[in-house]
């Protein structure tokens, strides 16, 4: 039998199924990654466990990006393991060779929530999406699965003005901000469900919560990280530990001006509806 | 009827592996997968197995180890790797040790898939007729018995793997009852 077109189209179909499947592994295999990295940033990464972990992800990845259509996180995760099993990479390789794996994962993670959400987010009729309560009050979404962080910005922010809708993981962040308008969102890089750079990307990709300013709040801290973020399109990056008081502070610089919020939301969601309408 | 085992600890990849085979292949082909070189081991003592599609690097053992152990259930059971691995010591001891049919990579390009697999059936096809026709030739030269070559004749879903022969005490082969319905038809 050869392999044409038709045969072709016939195994898509088969896969198809199989994708939702892939990302949950995905996700997961994501998760180690993302603790890896963090050893590797706190320079607690365990040569025998954590390299190992390490290594059976880039391993799994190498071998099935490709093969459910993301030939990049194949090809990253094969960097990757080569650099743990042959070349004896250093510290600073390895962080940047497994971050860049991340991203990559981050970015078919991304499109996949995406595509899929799209047919939902459609749905979302224009009454579903509420206001805050008052239009000269900002609202900003903190997202962290770190309760202490969460608790503190829900006491600090609202002194400048601001009103706090916490969300302790990432798939309810991004539930809050396809149902209610926000001003900033401060979001955790690494938290369950989708991690913050996952939402960036997501929220770039929807016209409706795009304009909303991010502002990443991490323990990762490197350089790299930092530009990591920023060339993602976050508007700032807050490594922990952090002042609060500068937190507040910067935050308070990407609000829009008292008064002129409402003004601001709504020239937003006109602009997003003349754009769906062209 | 042919049978394709697939034996990758990764549930994505043997899942896409049996998708992917079983357009490739939608007739004359069982195709079966498994996560864990174990329970596949087991199946083989359990029935005939044409070709194995193994992974190499797994936790438990690796995919040499897994085709020697599979090799010494059925010798005949074509073998073939399919790993990201790339080095060359990997490749050949995988050569020399399993002495596999064919070694590819992943991740995969379908055509080559299709084209090595099929391969790997043909060789099994192949290589049945040839010993079929090597005990033909044995039995015309005495030097099989006809009992010994029903027994090789046997049904393989009913006579996979160990084949238990009962012996008389002059040393003869005792045939079972449907052999000797069997053996009576033939002659008549």
């Amino acid at each position: 039998m050869p392999h044409d077109a038709e045969m072709a189209t016939k195994i898509e179909e088969r896969m198809r199924p199989l994708r939702a499947l892939y990302f949950d592994s995905l996700r997961q295999r994501m998760q180690v990654i993302e603790h890896a990295l963090v050893m590797l940033v706190s320079h607690e990464f365990h040569e025998a466990s954590d390299q190992q972990a390490l290594m059976i992800e880039a391993h799994k990845l190498a071998g099935n990006g490709a093969t459910y259509g993301f030939p990049l996180i194949s090809d990253a995760a094969r960097a990757l393991e080569r650099a743990l099993l042959i070349d004896a990479a250093g510290h600073e390789r390895l962080l940047s060779l497994a971050a860049s794996l991340l991203d990559v994962c981050h970015d078919a993670l991304a499109e996949h929530i995406s595509m899929t959400s799209q047919a939902s987010a459609a749905s979302v009729s224009a009454s579903a999406v509420t206001e805050p309560d008052s239009h000269d009050q900002a609202s900003v979404l903190v997202a962290d699965d770190d309760e202490a962080v969460r608790a503190l910005l829900a006491d600090k922010l609202p002194e400048v003005g601001c009103q706090v809708v916490c969300a302790e993981d990432g798939d309810k962040a991004w539930q809050l901000l396809q149902t209610h308008s926000f001003s900033l969102a401060v979001l955790d890089l690494m938290m369950p469900g989708h991690d913050g750079m996952t939402l960036l990307r997501m929220m770039q990709s929807h016209a409706q919560v795009a304009p909303t300013p991010v502002v990443f709040l991490t323990a990762r801290h490197l350089s790299s990280d930092v530009l990591a973020g920023l060339n993602g399109g976050a508007a700032d990056y807050i490594t922990k530990p952090f002042h609060v008081d500068e937190l507040v502070t910067r935050c308070k610089r990407l609000l829009p001006p008292s008064g002129r919020r409402s003004e601001c939301l709504t020239a937003t969601r006109r602009r997003n509806e003349s754009t769906a309408d062209c | 009827m042919n049978r394709l085992l697939i034996v990758d600890d990764d549930p994505m990849t043997a899942q896409a592996l049996a998708a992917t085979l079983g357009v490739m292949f939608p007739t004359g082909v069982l195709i079966e997968s498994f996560t864990d070189p174990a329970p596949a081991l087991a199946r083989m003592q359990e029935v005939d197995v044409d070709v194995i599609l193994s992974d190499y690097r797994m936790p438990t053992i690796n995919g040499i180890q897994f085709l020697r152990a599979a090799c010494a259930i059925q010798p005949y059971v074509v073998r073939l790797i399919l790993s990201v691995t790339s080095d060359f010591s990997v490749v050949q001891q995988a050569i020399n040790e399993a002495e596999i049919y064919r070694y590819l990579f992943k991740p995969w390009k379908q055509e080559d898939l299709l084209r090595h697999v099929g391969d790997a059936l043909k060789h099994a096809e192949q290589a049945r007729t040839n010993r079929e026709l090597a005990n033909t030739m044995l039995l015309l030269q005495g030097a099989l018995t006809f009992a010994e070559m029903g027994c090789l004749d046997m049904d393989e879903d009913q006579a996979s793997g160990v084949t238990v022969v009962e012996w008389g005490p002059d040393g003869q082969v005792l045939l079972p009852p449907e052999l000797l319905e069997l053996n009576g038809a033939r002659r008549a």
